[in-house]
């Protein structure tokens, strides 16, 4: 809007707020102009007619004058022709002079009666006899004629007291080089100026006549009538009356417009012209209703045709309003019940296009609308629902104050207060004193907008006094401005956790101790084994080494004194000293074995397998075997206890071989993802699969010592070994067909 | 000055003392041999303490220790032995009845000059003990007895 605001506001708020209203208002704003306009012009109009009409009268009244005038002077110059037809009498008789004025008079209708006065006033003769021997030296015309005037015109007066005969005088003065000689005075019957004088006036009009005094002389008729019949009192009644008269008496001039006349009663419009050289006042009026009539008409006309123009607009604007404003007034009703939830009716609806487009589209969206809002109000509800109904305590928190907006019941529950109880307390006051920062720090900055959700656990403040362990995931939520509006917060009941986890920690604490316990226990134990076997090795070897060393001696020395038994005694004492001994030095080994570090290094298994065999073959020469080595792979695992296997397994397999010829022995090895098995088979002695376990135990034998020497504790170590390296050993075999050793290793980067 | 080329046994085990000496004599080493019963009587032998301060001056020309003794253990003899830079010339020949690996690596560290194990049998014994008597008492030329190593 270019218009400012404020004025335009100011505008607006005086116009009507309704269409019906604004369309009424269009068609005022349209139709008073117009009525204005036609009032104005008429007024002009009236105005134009009046002062055309009031110039017309003047030019009327000024021809009336001048008429008058000429017939005046008309009558002086017949008065004059009869004064010089009477002196030129010879001889001069009143009869003849009678004759002679008689006859004038009777040439003019208008001529009451015609008579010869001499200079001393008096009527010498007369048409009228009954006038001879009157004396005029009393009439102003008469004293004017003396006065030296060539003629005078007297005022209106009754000829006789009895009639209502009207006349006034024209008196002409017959000179001669001797002075005044006669007077001739001629009486004029105004009745019949009007003959003499005018032209029967339009109808409607009047001419008048005024003698000096202001007196009506004449007054032609209106509408054909005989006017004439006024009395003296009627007569003066216009000097008194008509100001354009008074005012035309008064200052000798022409005077016109318009004057309310009380004698033919009503307003006239009217001018009163001086009559030059008389002093009388020539007259012309019309009614005023004569002008105003046709405008009268013309105006009751068009009125009535602007009345019409205006019904018509105003009906238009009631349709107009009833076919746009209607219904949208019905829209606006329609939306109202929209807005309570219900959807109007589609049919019965006449109007424009456009507005039932638009009832359309509103209909559209009020259908949309009310859709959404069922799906709001349903999510709403379920969200109710989950609030009111949840197992956790879910709460709101204000920012600005830290006050719960609301809760629900789980919430109330776990801290034993009352909704109204912990709205009107801020979340610090009912949280463990150490753990408000932990709390207060976040939600600071999520109250700052600058984090969007955060998880603590705490300890709330029960309402009987001992705290409660909870963990709460809050969340900010944004208002429709984008700031921080409020938070939401869930919480949960975690005391039966927070219990299990200390119950959880101090078990641990305890497993731990007794783990330090039990280390330190085995810790002990290892090093009792330790420093038992370092006197094993030691002490129990020092008295066998005695045993077979003196045994020796005995034998070098005293042998050849004793006889077959007790050397056969000796040797068994030897034997069995020596035997101890090598037991001994295996167990030792084998307990060695155990707790030696592991040195695990990449290692070719094909050439350790090669060594060992190599070696192991120097000791079984002159029998036959056939080796069988399969492509083996790299290995990872310690060099020196991975050669003690391979030494222990090929070694059996050339013992129990021993009886075969040839003897067999197949060493190979598969792959699979996790592990590498390896194997050692041989055609020898074999054993029973039943026992298969009793293999690998310390001092287990299958064998008796007499067939097959050792001291079972070769297979012991190699399971040992080889499950200190992560694998499995195992044996498969039958009596008298061989036996197949196996051992795995895990693959590198596998297993322990 | 050379002492009378005294070998220096210590041992506590009679039997084995016993065994020793057969084995000396058979080579006729016998009446060369010292012999003290511990750790202890081994350092006075060394420094003419006690019983044998009246012993002619000199050191042995070999020290042979057992490991395992009363009151002062051969580890202990060997230490002293090897530190102080009177004795450390004399060569000192460990006799163990176990090869136990720990001894072994301490003994080395402690500077000793052989290390023996001694055999289960009389034959495998006398034959190390001709072998370390003929090397060390024999062959070996050991310094000067009171010569004392420089620092």
């Amino acid at each position: 809007m270019f218009l400012g605001g404020g004025p335009y506001k100011k505008t607006m708020h005086l116009l009507p707020r309704g269409i019906r209203g604004r369309l009424y208002l269009l068609i005022a704003l349209v139709l008073v102009p117009m009525l204005l306009l036609l009032v104005l012009m008429y007024v002009g109009t009236y105005q134009n007619r009046r002062a055309a009409a009031i110039q017309t009268e003047l030019e009327v009244a000024q021809g009336i004058a001048t008429t008058f005038a000429a017939k005046v002077e008309d009558i002086h110059r017949q008065s004059l022709a009869v004064g010089d037809a009477i002196l030129t009498l010879s001889p001069y008789t009143e009869s003849k002079a009678r004759r002679i004025l008689a006859f004038n008079a009777n040439q003019y209708r208008v001529m009451r009666n015609l008579c010869w006065v001499s200079p001393a006033g008096k009527v010498m003769v007369s048409s009228d006899p009954a006038l001879v021997g009157r004396d005029l030296t009393g009439k102003s015309y008469f004293q004017k004629i003396r006065a030296g005037n060539s003629w005078a015109v007297g005022d209106l007066e009754r000829l006789e007291q009895e009639k209502s005969d009207w006349g006034f005088a024209i008196a002409s003065a017959v000179r001669t080089a001797l002075g005044l000689r006669w007077v001739v005075v001629a009486v004029i019957d105004p009745t019949f100026l009007d003959e003499a004088v005018f032209q029967q006036r339009l109808a409607g009009g009047a001419y008048t006549l005024f003698d000096n005094q202001g007196v009506l002389v004449f007054r032609s008729g209106t509408n054909g009538t005989q006017a004439n019949g006024f009395t003296w009192g009627e007569r003066l009644r216009w000097r008194e009356t008509d100001a354009l008269l008074i005012r035309a008496l008064r200052g000798d001039q022409s005077q016109a417009g318009e004057v309310g006349l009380e004698v033919p009663g009503g307003n006239w419009l009217a001018a009163r012209v001086p009559v030059r050289g008389i002093g009388w006042i020539a007259g012309s009026a019309r009614p005023s209703e004569m002008v105003i009539a046709p405008l009268r008409q013309r105006l009751v006309r068009d009125a009535g045709l602007a009345l019409l123009i205006t019904s018509g607009a105003i009906l238009l604007a009631w349709h107009l309003s009833r076919t746009i404003s209607g219904p949208i007034l019905r829209l606006e009703r329609d939306a109202r019940a929209m807005g309570a939830g219900k959807i109007p009716r589609q049919d019965d609806f006449e109007a424009s296009t456009e507005v039932r487009q638009l009832r359309q589209t509103v209909a559209g969206m009020a259908g949309e609308l009310l859709g959404r809002a069922a799906a709001l109000r349903a999510s709403e509800e379920k969200f109710r629902a989950i609030f009111e109904q949840a197992g956790v305590g879910i709460g709101r928190v204000n920012f600005d104050d830290a006050r719960w907006i609301d809760v629900n019941d789980a919430f109330c529950a776990m801290l034993g207060y009352s909704a109204e109880e912990m709205r009107l307390t801020p979340w610090p006051q009912i949280t463990h004193p150490d753990d408000v920062d932990l709390d207060l720090i976040p939600f600071k900055r999520m109250a700052a907008g600058e984090l969007d959700n955060y998880t603590v656990e705490k300890r709330f403040l029960h309402k009987k006094g001992h705290f409660v362990w909870a963990r709460l995931t809050l969340s900010l939520v944004w208002d429709a401005e984008g700031r921080p509006d409020y938070e939401i917060a869930v919480i949960e009941d975690i005391s039966e956790r927070k219990q299990a986890e200390e119950e959880l920690h101090r078990l641990n604490l305890e497993l731990e101790q007794r783990v330090q316990e039990r280390t330190a226990a085995l810790m002990a134990v290892n090093q009792e084994l330790e420093a038992f076997t370092y006197t094993v090795s030691h002490d129990l070897r020092a008295p066998l080494r005695h045993i077979t060393s003196f045994v020796d001696l005995m034998m070098n020395r005293y042998g050849k004194s004793l006889d077959e038994t007790g050397n056969r005694y000796i040797r068994i004492i030897g034997d069995a000293g020596r035997r101890m001994s090598s037991l001994i030095d295996d167990l030792l080994t084998f307990s060695r074995i155990g707790r030696a570090s592991l040195d695990k290094r990449k290692i070719s298994l094909k050439t350790l397998v090669r060594e060992v065999c190599k070696e192991l073959t120097y000791e079984v020469e002159g029998r036959k075997i056939e080796w069988r080595i399969e492509e083996l792979p790299q290995v990872e695992a310690d060099p020196v206890l991975l050669r003690n296997v391979i030494t222990n397994l090929v070694a059996n397999a050339l013992k129990y071989t021993r009886h075969r010829n040839p003897a067999r022995i197949e060493i190979g090895c598969s792959e699979s993802t996790d592990e590498i098995v390896c194997f050692v088979k041989d055609n020898g002695a074999g054993f029973d699969m039943r026992f298969a376990d009793k293999l690998f135990g310390v001092f287990q034998r299958l064998h008796p010592q007499e067939e097959f020497e050792g001291t079972g504790i070769g297979l012991a170590s190699v399971r040992r070994i080889i499950q200190r390296h992560g694998g499995r050993a195992w044996a498969e075999g039958e009596v008298d067909k061989g036996a197949t050793f196996y051992f795995t290793l895990p693959r590198e980067g596998r297993g322990t | 000055m050379t002492l009378h080329k005294r070998i220096l046994l210590a041992e506590d085990d009679p039997n084995d003392v016993e065994l020793t000496l057969t084995v000396f004599a058979e080579f006729g080493l016998a009446d060369k041999l010292d012999v003290v019963r511990d750790g202890q009587e081994a350092l006075d032998y060394l420094y003419r303490r006690g019983s044998w301060s009246n012993r002619p001056d000199g050191n042995p020309v070999a020290v042979l220790l057992d490991l395992k003794m009363p009151r002062v253990d051969g580890l202990e003899v060997l230490r002293q032995i090897k530190t102080d830079p009177v004795t450390r010339a004399t060569p000192v020949i460990m006799l163990t009845s176990s090869r136990e690996e720990r001894d072994l690596v301490k003994s080395y560290c402690l500077g000793v000059n052989a290390y023996v194990v001694k055999p289960a049998g009389f034959q495998d014994f006398t034959k190390a003990i001709r072998e370390i008597s003929t090397f060390w008492v024999l062959v070996n030329e050991a310094p000067d007895s009171g010569q004392i190593c420089p620092e």
